[in-house]
């Protein structure tokens, strides 16, 4: 699409596709790896790590037993999947949501501290606190968030660097919209959520994804915060470290837990990929 | 674009007051308890040891104590190590961009590359993590390539040995980040207009000249803004230390060494006040860091409307 090019940008894009073949195919391996090592028994993965086994010996119902078999402390592989989608789709969700509203009405309101929230979202996000770890943690201990599920309310957020993204769309989204809206006789609410967030889907639906599949992989603050609660990635990690001998069901339940990430990257890469822009936000 | 002025307005009707505080009160008192209230206590948690009675013991004891630790044992090695690790994050950097630059020229099998190269993210690292351990492993490949090289009498844990043990976390951790922030700077790279570089290529600019002269200052605003939030993030720097080490082999960077604080020591623990007078310290650090950066930014980076 950009023209023909010269022997040097060939030469140049030739090396660069074989450096990105064998990243690619190293990030594959791990797929591979993954799944051949549930369809094994606990001697095949200590004896011949590397090893295929074929169609006939490999142990295809370790990803129905996985069901049964994968727990942590009573905890089964149901609860820790209902735990994983709990943790994550709902802090997700209502912190981009948050987060949307917030920008939306200090971008498009006047009103007293509106734009307060710029400066305070711009300074969080470039100053990370250090010393803020421990407080907390104590914070969270003291009001009984540690294994709860109201833990999840710690992501409605909306002040930082997701704040920003939202704070440059709406900046450049017109008014008129609103303005017709107003005329027809919608109130306020109706206008932000009928009209002006309906805008922000593409973008609002990327953060959503990017937040989502984040927590859905996260293990350090649900290790700190849900022990008791496990979600799959915490389960996984116990699982690791308790059950040496179940490693094929380890193996299994890691390649369960990556296909709804998966499933939804390939389905909205297109969406993650142009709809999410940094810088360009001053005020 | 018109916003709604209020001042030219006597009194802002109260449907409205109620819709602006129906949109602002969540976020803003999640702001206040959790960053606000927790910064101010953390701040105070640094000045005194609580004791066995409930009573506090106000002073200064923790930040001499970090001072006599930075030259010495495992909070210096947590701080070279994460020095070390920012190193790599230096390199990680521009790289990113480079793979971002041939996503957008569209290198052949572009579709696909974007896919594999997402998957470090989609993938439970702890997966990732017991496939790497067992590719440099006693009975794995790289660790018997290490063996010939050094000329050792047995072949090497690598991941147990301080010898290698950090070389190998970074390994990994140049592994899985040779992408980059696919996210940010694809974004960037499909902000630029197509009509520009073909009216450059019609005008014969090579694509070095391309790159230099139109892709890299329209892709400025968001380089400026990450180059400061790499640096701010300095004292964050680490690879997977925690699911490779867990800190052991001198691998321990300053953010395992605040997180295992707070995974092995119950809230009460003084480990927690003195956490939190290293993180102030280190706060002071990254501030002046962010300042110096931003003037530089100020300086140098020039936005590009387009």
């Amino acid at each position: 699409m950009f023209g023909r090019k010269t022997l040097a940008e060939k030469i140049l894009y030739t090396f660069m596709f074989v450096l990105f073949s064998a990243f690619a195919l190293s990030y594959l391996y791990i797929f591979f790896f993954g799944i051949t090592s549930s369809l094994k028994d606990m001697m095949g993965i200590v004896n011949e790590p590397f090893s295929v086994p074929s169609f006939s010996e490999a142990n295809w119902r370790v990803f129905i037993d996985v069901f049964s078999e994968f727990s942590v402390n009573d905890v089964g592989f149901f609860e820790m999947t209902f735990n994983s989608i709990w943790f994550s789709v709902v802090p997700s969700a209502g912190g981009i949501l948050c987060c949307s509203m917030l920008a939306y009405v200090t971008t498009k309101y006047k009103f007293f501290g509106a734009k307060a929230y710029y400066y305070v979202s711009f300074v969080v996000m470039l100053l990370p606190i250090y010393s803020s770890g421990a407080a907390a943690y104590k914070l969270i201990h003291d009001l009984g968030f540690i294994n709860n599920y109201a833990y999840v309310v710690l992501g409605f957020g909306g002040i930082g660097a997701t704040y920003m993204f939202f704070a440059a769309f709406y900046k450049n989204l017109s008014w008129s919209y609103a303005e017709a809206a107003f005329i027809d006789g919608a109130n306020d609410w109706q206008v932000f959520f009928k009209v002006m967030l309906p805008q922000s889907i593409s973008m609002l639906g990327a953060l959503f994804l990017l937040a989502w599949m984040g927590a859905w992989n996260s293990y350090d603050a649900q290790l700190l915060y849900l022990q008791e609660l496990p979600t799959l990635a915490v389960g996984i990690y116990y699982f690791q470290s308790l059950s040496a001998m179940n490693r094929p069901y380890l193996f299994a339940a890691c390649m369960i837990s990556c296909i709804p990430t998966l499933v939804m990257f390939i389905a909205f890469n297109n969406v993650l990929m142009s709809n999410i822009s940094l810088g360009g936000i001053k005020e | 674009m018109e916003n709604i002025v209020f001042n030219k307005q006597p009194r802002m009707p109260l449907k409205r007051v109620i819709f602006i505080l129906s949109f602002i009160i969540i976020p803003t008192v999640n702001f206040l308890v959790f960053y606000v209230y927790v910064n101010f206590d953390g701040i105070l948690m640094a000045f005194y040891t609580p004791l066995i009675d409930g009573s506090k013991e106000w002073g200064f004891q923790h930040f001499s104590l970090f001072f006599q630790d930075i030259t010495s044992g495992e909070l210096k090695i947590a701080f070279l190590n994460t020095f070390k690790t920012f190193g790599i994050n230096l390199i990680i950097f521009p790289w990113g961009i480079v793979v971002a630059y041939f996503l957008y020229k569209k290198i052949f099998g572009y579709k696909v590359f974007r896919i594999l190269f997402f998957l470090p993210s989609v993938i439970n690292s702890i997966i990732v993590v017991i496939v790497y351990k067992s590719l440099i492993g006693i009975d794995g490949p790289i660790a018997k390539l290490v063996q010939d090289l050094f000329n050792l009498e047995t072949t090497p844990a690598l991941l147990q040995e301080p010898r290698f043990a950090n070389a190998f976390v970074w390994v990994h951790m140049l592994w899985l980040s040779f992408p980059g922030d696919m996210i940010i700077w694809g974004g960037a790279f499909a902000r630029i207009p197509e009509s520009v570089i073909e009216s450059a290529r019609l005008d014969g600019a090579s694509w070095t000249t391309e790159l230099n002269k139109i892709i890299l200052p329209m892709i400025w605003p968001t380089f400026a803004l990450k180059f400061i939030m790499l640096f701010s993030a300095i004292f964050s720097s680490t690879g997977a230390v925690f699911l490779l080490t867990r800190g052991q082999a001198d691998t321990i960077t300053f953010a395992v060494w605040q997180y295992l604080i707070i995974l092995d020591n119950p809230p009460s623990s003084s480990l927690f006040n003195y956490m939190s007078a290293v993180g102030i310290m280190v706060t002071l650090v990254a501030m002046v860091i962010v300042v110096v950066c931003k003037y530089f930014e100020n300086k140098f980076f020039k936005d590009v409307d387009y």
